[in-house]
């Protein structure tokens, strides 16, 4: 059997290498593809953009931004209008279009933008021009923020230092505050001790009075009965007198009666000091009774006075309150002020990042490589070999299928022992070989531009799993070929298998835009693993073993795919027979019915030439006559040729002919 | 007789695509014997031989192959043989079976390998059917390259290569001019003259006369007739062929006269537009009479032939 299949090999292998187009399909397509992506991509990560750019009026923030694209090998496309610039994306005369605001600045009430048009139709190139822009504009908009946070944060420190300042101020004046709180307590307490209540009753003015009068009443009754008694006693005295001068004595009325006399005067002047005394107690009494009076009147005034004390002291003391409160809340929004403060200190002390670059951008953004740094064309060499891998293997398998099915010496092979799986499985390893013998070619062409560490270990792991790969795809390339009826229709299967590979291995159209769980099903796709595999293997320094489930689903599709060429196979070559019995049968019509037609073509230009020749109005030479006699014979050759139907219709023309030429 | 039976064909009913092909056929196939298969286009020739091949599973009855076992002669089906019923049969279609782009050598070396013949026995095997078919000098030729007679020679050659017991050859001829033709038979008779069964079809039915020990007519799904030549003409009376050419020609006329003629014993004709071809039991009896009804029909004779008729016209007759 591996006799067999070296044999099949050997012979797919010449058949490939004796057609030119397909030795030079396979061998230079691969180097190729890989030497033009090479140039093209060596070194350079960016695109040749046209940027078309307009403005109802540039800026000088516009035009920075412009001269920093130009910077960046930008062509810069000036516009007259938004939508001629929209216009030349459409057109693809630009790649981008770039509109900017009317004088484009910075301030609060301007609303500034910058505009981007590209075309999405060019996904890849979109985003990358996206990308490029959008740079740019980071940058810009970066520069912008700093000077802006720089003004901010100057601001920032001076309120800081002046907050400091302020804050002893604020201690001062809760002390202050403090003091006046017990100022004012003091002078609560001070007001509260003031009574400014008394009770006049208690002067008894009227008693005073009253006692006034009543002494001056007294004293008039005392007086008058002093008086009185005076007068009395005077009258007595007279008696006496006039009693003891009857005494004759003389002695005795020399003694007693000055004495009585003297008594008498002094009863008399004490009867007149009396009245006076009473004249004057009377006055004074007079006097003091206005004097009660006037005091009563000025009691009368200072209770007023004192009772409007009392409500200025009531008032004092709610001012005083209100004062005490006042400055307790003042005392209190000082505290919070206080606190605010400090949180705010504590605030702008914790801020620990006072850079307006840091501020701008506070995260250095950096797209690190997960892989030292690689050049494009490493990058893009997984992909490039991918596509390489999966054209060539569905290719060259459904190819060699297809020419094998359509050459005649397939029946032969049918009629052997050797199954037609041998043979499958010769085309497989003819592929396999060729594409071992692209990968190797184009592996070793590009090794140089590669900064590939460990190559040939990293080569080899990338041989095997080439291998697995392209496998999958011979099977796919077998089935597809062996379930064709034709090249075309195998051809044109293999694009559309080959591009649906491609659409749903993220290639194109990143496959993480897809629903998670569809997501979870394309993974599955064999030219994702491909690429997938080339990629840790190339660009990220993956060791094989690290990626066993990807290895495992490929293999999976190997397994799957060889069960399914097994099982149809037979089918395929039941399908086989049957097309190839009708295309047998066909061609022998086509071939009968293409000789018939050949015949009857002749045989129609005889006879026309013989009825020429024999036409009545000829008058007919002996060398005409034996070239009608030529040519007749011709004619009768081929007319035995033809079946039935074909020679009644020929019959009749041929017969007079033979009578005309019989005649002669 | 019985143990020269290489091939049985029992009650072999074929269907494709549900249309009958062929119907209750029944045949024997004896050792180193060319047996032709003849018959009218789409009677199925093509068809038994792909089944003779085991290409063509057949709906009803078994095709038996004559297998040598110490004890005699056994008959196995060949659809559960297959592999090894193969490498005992050779085919060549009318289309040339092999690689345009292999060389004369390459293409017996491939096929040899497809019978898993060891390298030295498909080297020796090329070396002789180089020699063969007189091909050694091209041998490095691409086949592309070769003239037709070469092509179809290297044909031969591939089918030989396993050293078949039984070659199936399906319109070898077909394509081919006179020369060439005539070529391919030479060739045939050759490889039979080695031992070989041939079994083939052609439309050829005259060359089978001379190449085929046996002829199988096929017409409307079965075998019609089936025996070597002189049986077939046994089997048809032995009729002799009689041509007339006359003046004027009134062959209508003449025609109506020959057929109320019991003399003549007319059993067909064929009405060609310069002559008459006529079918008769005996020609001498017949001949007498047809000149009498000419001369009274004032009918000149240009040609007069008398002729046992080739098969082809005979089975046309019976179609």
């Amino acid at each position: 059997m591996l006799q067999t299949i070296f044999e099949v090999i050997r012979k797919d292998l010449r058949l490939l290498i004796r057609s030119r187009s397909s030795l030079l399909i396979i061998l230079l397509t691969p180097l190729l593809i890989l030497l033009i992506t090479g140039v093209s991509l060596e070194k350079q990560t960016n695109f040749y953009i046209t940027a078309g750019v307009y403005s109802d009026s540039y800026s000088h923030l516009a035009k920075s931004y412009i001269s920093n694209l130009e910077m960046q090998s930008v062509n810069v496309k000036y516009f007259d209008s938004e939508k001629e610039c929209v216009d030349a994306v459409k057109y693809g005369t630009v790649q981008a279009c770039i509109v900017f605001s009317p004088d484009l600045r910075i301030e609060d009430k301007y609303n500034g933008f910058i505009k981007f048009y590209v075309d999405y139709s060019h996904l890849n190139l979109a985003w990358a021009i996206k990308d490029m822009l959008f740079t740019t504009a980071q940058e810009e908009t970066k520069e912008l923020s700093q000077n802006l946070i720089d003004d901010l944060l100057s601001v920032v420190e001076t309120a800081n230092k002046n907050l400091d300042l302020q804050k002893s101020d604020l201690t001062n004046l809760a002390t202050s505050n403090d003091k006046l709180s017990s100022i004012f307590s003091t002078i609560s307490s001070y007001l509260s001790v003031i009574n400014p209540k008394f009770d006049f009753s208690l002067l008894k003015l009227d008693d005073i009075e009253d006692s006034a009068s009543s002494l001056k009443l007294k004293s008039s009754g005392v007086v008058s009965l002093a008086s009185n008694k005076l007068s009395e006693v005077s009258n007595s005295l007279d008696e006496l007198k006039s009693s003891v001068s009857q005494i004759n004595d003389s002695q005795v009325n020399s003694l007693i009666l000055p004495k009585i006399d003297k008594i008498k005067t002094d009863i008399i002047s004490y009867q007149q000091t009396i009245l006076a005394n009473k004249n004057s107690i009377d006055s004074t009494a007079g006097e003091l009774q206005s004097y009660i009076e006037n005091l009563k009147n000025q009691i009368n005034n200072l209770s007023k006075i004192l009772d409007e004390v009392r409500i200025s002291q009531d008032k004092s003391l709610e001012y005083v309150s209100d004062g005490k409160k006042q400055v307790a809340n003042i005392l209190n929004s000082v505290f919070d002020l206080q606190k605010s403060i400090n949180e705010l200190e504590k605030k702008i002390d914790q801020v620990s990042v006072f850079s307006s670059g840091k501020i701008a951008e506070p995260f250095k953004t950096e797209i690190e490589s997960v892989t030292p740094e690689k050049h494009s064309i490493t990058l893009l060499f997984p992909t490039i070999l991918s596509l390489m891998v999966l054209f060539v293997s569905l290719i060259i398998s459904s190819t060699l299928l297809q020419m094998e099915k359509q050459s005649e010496a397939h029946i032969r092979n049918l009629i052997t022992p050797t199954k037609t799986l041998i043979i499958s499985l010769g085309i497989f390893l003819t592929t396999l070989i060729v594409v071992i013998l692209q990968y190797s070619i184009s592996l070793i062409t590009v090794a140089p531009m590669l900064s590939i560490k460990g190559f040939f270990l990293k080569f080899l792991e990338a041989l095997l799993l080439t291998i697995l790969s392209s496998s999958v795809f011979i099977f796919i390339g077998i089935l597809i070929g062996s379930s064709s009826k034709s090249e075309e229709i195998s051809l044109i299967l293999t694009a559309l298998v080959a591009l649906l590979l491609i659409i749903f291995s993220g290639m194109i159209y990143p496959l993480e835009a897809f629903p998670r769980g569809l997501q979870m099903v394309l993974k599955l796709n064999p030219l994702y693993l491909t690429d997938y595999f080339y990629n840790q293997i190339f660009v990220k320094d993956v060791v094989l073993t690290k990626i066993p489930l990807q290895i495992l689903t490929q293999l999976c599709w190997f397994v799957g795919l060889f069960i399914a060429l097994v099982l149809l196979q037979e089918l395929f070559d039941e399908k086989f027979l049957i097309s190839h019995r009708n295309k047998a049968l066909h061609k022998k019509k086509k071939r009968n019915s293409r000789v018939e037609n050949e015949e009857t073509e002749k045989l129609t230009k005889l006879l026309v030439e013989l009825n020429h020749i024999l036409s009545p109005k000829n008058k007919i030479t002996t060398e005409e006559i034996e070239n009608a006699k030529r040519l007749y014979l011709k004619a009768l050759s081929i007319y035995q040729k033809l079946d039935k139907t074909q020679k009644e219709e020929f019959f009749d023309e041929l017969n007079l002919i033979h009578k005309k030429l019989s005649a002669l | 007789m019985q143990s020269d039976v290489i091939l049985k064909v029992e009650d072999l009913d074929v269907n494709l695509n549900n249309v009958q092909i062929l119907k209750d056929i029944n045949l024997k196939i004896y050792n180193s014997e060319i047996l032709s298969l003849v018959g009218p286009s789409g009677s199925g020739k093509t068809t038994l031989i792909m089944t003779l091949l085991g290409l063509i599973k057949p709906s009803g009855g078994d095709v038996l192959f004559a297998h040598k076992t110490k004890k005699g002669i056994v008959f196995k089906s060949i659809f559960d043989h297959l592999d090894y019923f193969r490498s005992h049969v050779g085919f060549s279609s009318q289309e040339s079976s092999f690689y345009k782009k292999l060389s004369v050598q390459e293409n017996l070396e491939f096929f040899g390998a497809m019978y898993s013949l060891p390298r030295d026995v498909i080297r020796q095997r090329t070396t002789i059917l180089l020699d063969l078919f007189e091909l050694k000098e091209h041998k490095n030729k691409i086949v592309d390259e070769l003239s037709g007679g070469m092509k179809k020679r290297l044909d031969l050659a591939i089918a030989l290569i396993h050293n078949p017991l039984i070659l199936m050859l399906d319109e070898p001829t077909s394509e081919l001019d006179p020369v060439l033709r005539k070529e391919m038979w030479y060739f045939i008779k050759k490889i039979n003259s080695r031992g070989k069964t041939i079994i083939l079809s052609s439309h050829f039915i005259n060359d089978m006369e001379s190449v085929a020990d046996r002829i199988a007519l096929l017409s409307n799904q079965k075998i019609t007739l089936l025996g070597t030549p002189t049986e077939i003409r046994e089997r048809m009376g032995l009729l002799d062929q009689i041509i007339i050419e006359t003046l004027p020609g009134n062959y209508d006329e003449l025609l109506k006269t020959f057929y109320t003629s019991p003399k003549i014993g007319l059993k067909n004709h064929k009405h060609n537009f310069n002559n008459l071809v006529l079918l008769v039991e005996d020609s001498h009896k017949a001949l007498v009479e047809i000149v009498k009804i000419l001369e009274n029909a004032s009918e000149k004779i240009v040609n007069l032939e008398v002729r046992k008729p080739p098969l082809e016209e005979l089975f046309e007759f019976i179609s």
